[in-house]
């Protein structure tokens, strides 16, 4: 009895193996098992100071070797809003795009925005959803094709076959109305004055994962996070 | 993940603000309202932790401008840089756009006049005087700024500023009408000459200035 269902297994085994497409599905269910796994193992950042910091090349997967990647991407996926206050330096704005990229990767019509105080900054956010992706190997960007090349596509957008898509917009409350986006990261919320309503506008649009994230700073976000109320009249 | 799922809902349990360290530097806590905020501080790196590797602090330290921009941007100190000059940074990144240079500028008579004052006896005091036009643009035009005096030196002072009597609204630190300055006492102490404690506001208006 226990033979005859080794035999089965294990012809169903060699099936398997003798399917690539099956032998892809595998790879590709493994790589985009999570976040953390897809971004330490499938894809690189890149960092402008490599040659200072003696690094070997200027790309690089997030480093395992960081205790807290992997609860800081758990946390990302388990909570719908998050706030996250931050060293400089500390990669944590990388994190967040790379979830979000990840997820619009690997769910369709999952489309998010980044917001950040100048378009020149968030243009820069988009740059590196632009490099995770085009970091994978190639069987993943095959697997999860671009809308169009990524050289047609604009610099505040990276859009996916599959209708996902990063938006950049820059900072202001009234930026983020016209879109309806599964996630919102709002990035250096410490610096922009309007972060508050940036907040209140996301709640009623934003369907699924909220992000704000920045180093420390007076203003609505550090009071915010403290519990710090002022009323009206103040 | 079952770590984190069970962290998460333990700091639910806790009362609002109570943090919780998930791994060394990285640390959780929500508001009243509920939402979880994680804060990341530069000892979650291996490479930076103080107890680990000292030299990286000491190192990066030296790199920042002061010691509230280290506070700010790696001690994560929100209110980090008090008691530093507010529109330096300002000033000096936006010195073109902002400063008028033409000595024959002068405000419109027309303009609204509004000022802030705070007192100092060892600190200075300020009485900044600014004139806002009817756009809303606000031109910071005067300033009396001297640490070290009593009340009745600042006051002759304060009143050859231009446009003094003009001052619709003068904002100021609340604290200036506590009476919390206590007067002296008459030897003799009788009914007469007793003085209960005043405020500086009090101290102002004794001098004949009338702005608070």
């Amino acid at each position: 009895m226990h033979l005859k269902a080794l035999k089965r297994r294990l012809d169903a085994l060699r099936r398997e193996s003798a399917n690539p497409v099956a032998l892809v599905d595998v790879r590709l269910r493994d790589a985009m098992s999570s976040p953390y796994r897809w971004a330490t193992q499938y894809t690189e950042t890149y960092n402008e100071h490599w040659k200072d910091e003696q690094r070997p090349s200027p790309y690089e997967p997030f480093p395992q070797r960081l205790p807290y990647l992997k609860p800081l991407f758990q946390v990302l996926e388990l909570e719908r809003i998050l706030w996250i206050v931050k060293s400089r330096d500390m990669m944590v704005s990388w994190a967040s795009v790379a979830y979000l990229t990840w997820k619009a990767i690997a769910t369709p019509f999952c489309g998010s925005v980044l917001q950040t105080q100048k378009e020149k900054k968030v243009i820069q956010l988009v740059d590196y959803a632009k490099c995770l992706y085009q970091r994978q190997p190639a069987w993943l960007r095959e697997a999860f094709p671009l809308a169009k090349p990524l050289k047609n596509q604009s610099e505040l957008e990276l859009e996916f076959a599959n209708g996902s898509y990063i938006v950049g917009i820059p900072g202001g409350a009234d930026q983020i109305r016209s879109y309806h986006p599964w996630g919102y990261l709002n990035d250096e919320s410490s610096f922009q004055a309007e972060a508050g309503d940036c907040y209140n506008e996301a709640l009623s649009v934003v369907k699924g994962k909220i992000i704000f994230n920045s180093s420390a700073g007076p203003g609505w976000y550090a009071d915010a996070r403290r519990d710090i109320v002022h009323k009206e009249e103040e | 993940m079952r770590d984190i799922q069970h962290i998460l809902k333990q700091s639910k349990a806790l009362p609002p603000q109570s943090k919780v360290e998930i791994v060394r530097g990285l640390s959780l806590h929500r508001t009243k309202g509920g939402i979880p905020v994680l804060s990341v501080h530069y000892s979650a790196d291996p490479e930076r932790d103080p107890e680990i590797h000292p030299e990286w602090k000491e190192a990066e330290r030296r790199a920042y401008s002061t010691p509230a921009a280290w506070d700010r941007e790696q001690e994560m100190i929100d209110e980090a840089g008090g008691g530093e000059l507010v529109f330096a940074d300002t000033l000096v990144t936006h010195w073109n756009k902002i400063v008028i240079t033409d000595p024959s500028w002068r405000p419109s008579p027309h303009w609204r006049v509004e000022s802030g004052f705070d007192h100092g006896k060892t600190n200075p005091t300020a009485l900044v005087r600014a004139y806002i036009d009817g756009d809303g643009v606000i031109y910071f035009c005067g300033e009396y700024y001297m640490p070290g005096k009593e009340v009745w030196e600042h006051v002759p002072e304060i009143r050859t500023m231009p446009d003094i009597c003009r001052l619709r609204y003068c904002y100021a630190d609340p604290s200036i009408f506590d009476c919390t300055m206590q007067q002296s006492i008459n030897p003799a102490n009788s009914q007469i000459l007793r003085q209960s404690a005043k405020s500086i506001n009090d101290l102002y208006l004794e001098q004949g200035i009338e702005l608070f």
